[in-house]
């Protein structure tokens, strides 16, 4: 911004261009701009070049996968390995619908949940609440993988006394800890909605609440409304660290044939003759996060200025 | 503002604060009755042999004192290993990652054509490299490269500098140093995503007047730089921190959590498993709250300065 403003005071008065100072001014100003546009095109080249990379590579026919002077842009295009792929996730047999909508619920789920929860945390009095706030953090510290053997423990023998329910290999445990806050990085979007009702003025809830609106209805007529950007990125972040996730997977549903937990098996299966199989897989995965990326892009920003983070 | 808090408080709490006890009740019932006995209960495993009962009716736990620990700490060839180095790879990489998230933001801030391109493209590592995905990138890379299949295949990461490199003939020593931070980058752009939107954030709060004003006053863009912009963004560099080491502790890509989980789910070693988590929980919450301290004393003085 700042080089792009002297820039246009050179160009105000172009007439005395040779002078030497004004002249390094400019000088220097397009070196910025050059050096800026060489790291940023360098670094999203960075990020980029392995998708394209394993699109290429999935692209590739198996003639391609053993000649050796074909390293990047393959010679026969061909669908074999996008087949192959799609076929060891078993998405045709209900993988891709199961984890889809596993993945969407409990998105959903979170965030409402989260929503809840960081709302009465920001906007309540009651006694207990500091306790709360700092256990929320404690359960943000806590790396959720390191309570994954107690929990497998309560989920296999789920129940009061002598009633048990054996709830592993369904999916029932991860709506349970997505329900209660407990999910994968789930205190996060907690943390973030809190901050975020914490933000937003209050008068509006009051006034609404001294009209007779009820707690719930002030809640859901005033305070939901204004949280969309948020919600909808939590809702993304949910959905992508669901759909992706494979450490609750092989804990909890080991036998349930999810898309994440098909890939690590597709990995770990195939060893290093999986060719671009493989790749053909991560695409395949990587798609659909890709679409809602580039749907809430214009969200994403906006809802962590708006939460507060920026105060 | 404070003044009727403070005198709420000492009354009765009100029927509409009470509603707070509803909202939060999920919360609640999750510590109660899944948090907090998980957490006791992995204490009370690293303790003992768990026993699984025949007939549905559970487990039992044997008494066996603090020879998992021994066997964690002492005996244990890996876990040591695996700690010391995820420790010194998180002091290494956190002040890493939060330099180049500012500087990226900083960049991304500006106007330029293409922004919101960029930013978007910026946005993909956040969620497109994690969890299985993130998992089987490392994992296929480093097959790839010990089958030697590396070059040809994936183009491999560092391979294609390393030849290059080689060919032009510089030192053995120097072309690791490249290659390392070639491919270090990547994880570091990955790592740093989230960090570069809330720095971005806060960036964009930041008021042009101020700007103008130091301009008139004849500041440098790097006095600027200096005096204007790392002040006001010291409490999202402090958070970015925090977020930075939990996050990095509680990547399921890393080494320690795979060789836990295995002994866990695989190897059925469970009260060694339980173990070596209380242990790994211990270290990394004694990191986090020595990592908030020190960045929190930094960012004081940066504001002070």
């Amino acid at each position: 911004m700042k080089e792009r403003k002297i820039a246009g005071a050179a160009g105000k008065r172009r007439a005395d261009w040779r002078d030497p100072q004004r002249l390094r001014r400019v000088a220097a100003a397009w070196l910025i701009r050059i050096l800026r546009l060489i790291l940023i095109v360098g670094l999203c080249y960075v990020i980029v070049k392995p998708l394209i990379q394993y699109f290429l590579y999935a692209c590739m026919s198996q003639e391609d996968f053993r000649d050796y002077t074909v390293s990047m842009i393959p010679k026969n295009w061909s669908l074999f390995y996008w087949k192959k792929a799609a076929e060891l996730l078993e998405l045709a047999k209900g993988a891709a619908a199961r984890s889809l909508l596993f993945a969407f619920s409990i998105a959903l789920l979170q965030m409402v949940s989260s929503m809840v929860i960081g709302y009465g945390l920001a906007r309540f009095e009651f006694r207990g609440k500091k306790l709360l706030t700092v256990l929320l953090f404690v359960v943000m510290l806590v790396p959720g993988t390191v309570l994954q053997l107690p929990e497998y423990f309560l989920f296999r023998y789920f129940g009061l006394g002598s009633l048990k329910i054996n709830l592993i290999n369904t999916l029932a445990p991860y709506y349970i800890l997505s329900l209660t806050g407990l999910g994968l990085k789930q205190a996060l979007y907690i943390f973030l909605m809190r901050m975020l009702f914490l933000q937003m003025p209050i008068d509006l809830e009051h006034a609404a609440y001294i009209d007779g609106a009820g707690v719930l209805r002030t809640f859901l007529s005033i305070a939901v409304p204004q949280c969309k950007s948020l919600m909808i990125t939590v809702f993304l972040f949910a959905f992508c660290w669901t759909w992706t996730d494979s450490s609750y997977a092989t804990a909890f549903y080991p036998d349930i044939s999810l898309v994440s937990s098909r890939l690590l098996k597709l990995d770990g299966m195939m060893g290093s003759s999986a060719g671009n199989v493989t790749y053909g897989g991560i695409m395949l995965m990587i798609a659909p996060m890709l679409v809602l990326v580039v749907v809430c892009q214009k969200h994403l920003v906006k809802s962590i200025s708006m939460s507060g983070m920026a105060n | 503002m404070n003044k009727p808090k403070r005198k709420r408080k000492k009354h009765a709490m009100t029927r509409r604060d009470r509603a707070g006890y509803l909202f939060t009740l999920p919360f609640i019932l999750g510590l109660l009755l899944i948090f907090l006995p998980c957490l006791v209960n992995l204490f009370c495993f690293s303790f003992s042999e768990i026993q699984v009962l025949t007939g549905g009716g559970g487990y039992a736990l044997n008494f066996t004192g603090i020879s998992y620990y021994r066997k964690a700490l002492l005996e244990d060839p890996k876990f040591n290993r695996m700690l010391v180095e995820l420790l010194s790879s998180t002091l290494v990489q956190t002040p890493v990652i939060l330099i180049f998230s500012l500087l990226v933001a900083s960049i991304l801030n500006q106007k330029f054509r293409g922004r919101t391109l960029a930013r978007m493209i910026f946005f993909i590592p956040v969620v497109v490299s994690t969890g299985v995905i993130a998992y089987v990138q490392n994992n296929w890379v480093s097959i790839m490269t010990v089958s030697g299949m590396g070059n040809a295949l994936t183009g491999g990461e560092g391979a294609g500098l390393q030849e290059l490199l080689s060919q032009v003939d510089v030192g053995q020593g120097l072309i690791s140093v490249v290659v390392t931070a070639a491919s270090g980058l990547n994880k570091i752009i990955r790592s740093a995503g989230m960090q570069i939107f809330v720095l971005l954030a806060a960036l964009q709060e930041i008021p042009d007047s101020m700007y103008e004003a130091a301009k008139v006053e004849g500041c440098s863009a790097w006095e600027c730089f200096w005096k204007i912009t790392i002040p006001s963004v010291v409490p999202q560099i402090i958070i970015c921190g925090v977020y930075t080491l939990i996050s990095i502790f509680t990547a399921t890509d890393t080494p320690i959590y795979e060789y836990i989980s295995t002994q866990e789910f695989v190897n059925n070693q469970l009260s060694f498993a339980a173990a070596m988590n209380v242990l790994y929980l211990m270290v990394v919450g004694f990191c986090i709250l020595i990592g908030a301290g020190v960045i929190k004393l930094a960012g004081r003085n940066g504001r002070r300065g």
